[in-house]
């Protein structure tokens, strides 16, 4: 078993117009897009508030205006972790405009979950098991 | 099983559709899903078979057709998942898409 990549999901829009534009619209109404209100404060460490319909709340873990934006969302009133996932937004230049790429991954501690769950029987050739092969 | 195959067989989002659709139901035909899917016979077939491979589902014969189910592997959680995260960035990205298209001079392709 190969094991290159966490679990995620990736959607990649191209859009005909600058990359500059493109990001306005895409921060300037998260909530229009996201499906909801959500009070967000860009910049990194900065809270996010979507709970009201979405029922998630989250953290600003990097900001670069113009080009990227990453968050970390959980459900609402989870305190450990265990629904932690990654959202990514970037935006590039592209042939005919910009290209945004979308990315939400799921946590270490997920994935942990996963290869536990998946690898039931560790092979003699990788005697450290299911750690061997998830570092 | 290969989460790579996995993830593979998951990049297409008419084959999410197809394996959505073998999980709702259960034990249906190639036929039986085509009737339903915006796709042909023949595109759900292809889907099948990739599925099938990345180890997602199984087909047994009955009579002259084979009927398809999910298979019941652990990896189904992150299947799962990948499957519901993914529609729900579907639907943002429709929104999205109208939003950009509002905008002069726009074009998205």
């Amino acid at each position: 078993m190969e094991l290159h990549e966490e679990p995620k999901v990736v959607r990649r829009i191209e859009i005909e117009l600058g990359p500059d534009r493109v990001w306005e619209i895409v921060t300037g109404a998260l909530g229009d897009w996201l499906g909801g209100d959500i009070e967000i404060d860009l910049r990194p460490g900065g809270k996010i508030d979507f709970s009201a319909t979405q029922r998630r709340e989250g953290v600003v873990e990097e900001y670069e205006p113009g080009r990227r934006l990453v968050w970390r969302w959980w459900e609402a009133g989870d305190q450990d972790g265990a629904t932690d996932t990654v959202v990514e937004l970037v935006i590039g230049e592209a042939n005919r405009g910009s290209l945004l790429t979308i990315t939400e991954t799921r946590s270490p501690a997920w994935t942990w979950e996963l290869i536990e769950t998946t690898w039931i029987d560790p092979p003699s050739s990788h005697p450290g098991g299911i750690l061997a092969l998830a570092r | 099983m290969s989460v790579e195959a996995v993830f593979t067989a998951l990049a297409d989002s008419t084959r999410r559709l197809v394996l959505q659709r073998v999980a709702e139901r259960g034990d249906v035909t190639a036929t039986e899903l085509a009737a339903d899917l915006p796709v042909s016979r023949q595109a759900v077939s292809k889907h099948l078979d990739a599925l099938g491979a990345a180890g997602l589902i199984l087909g047994s014969k009955v009579g002259r057709e084979v009927q398809y189910r999910v298979t019941p592997e652990p990896l189904t959680g992150a299947v799962r998942w990948m499957l519901e995260v993914g529609s729900e960035w579907d639907e943002r990205v429709t929104r999205l898409r109208s939003l950009l298209q509002a905008d002069d001079g726009y074009g998205v392709t």
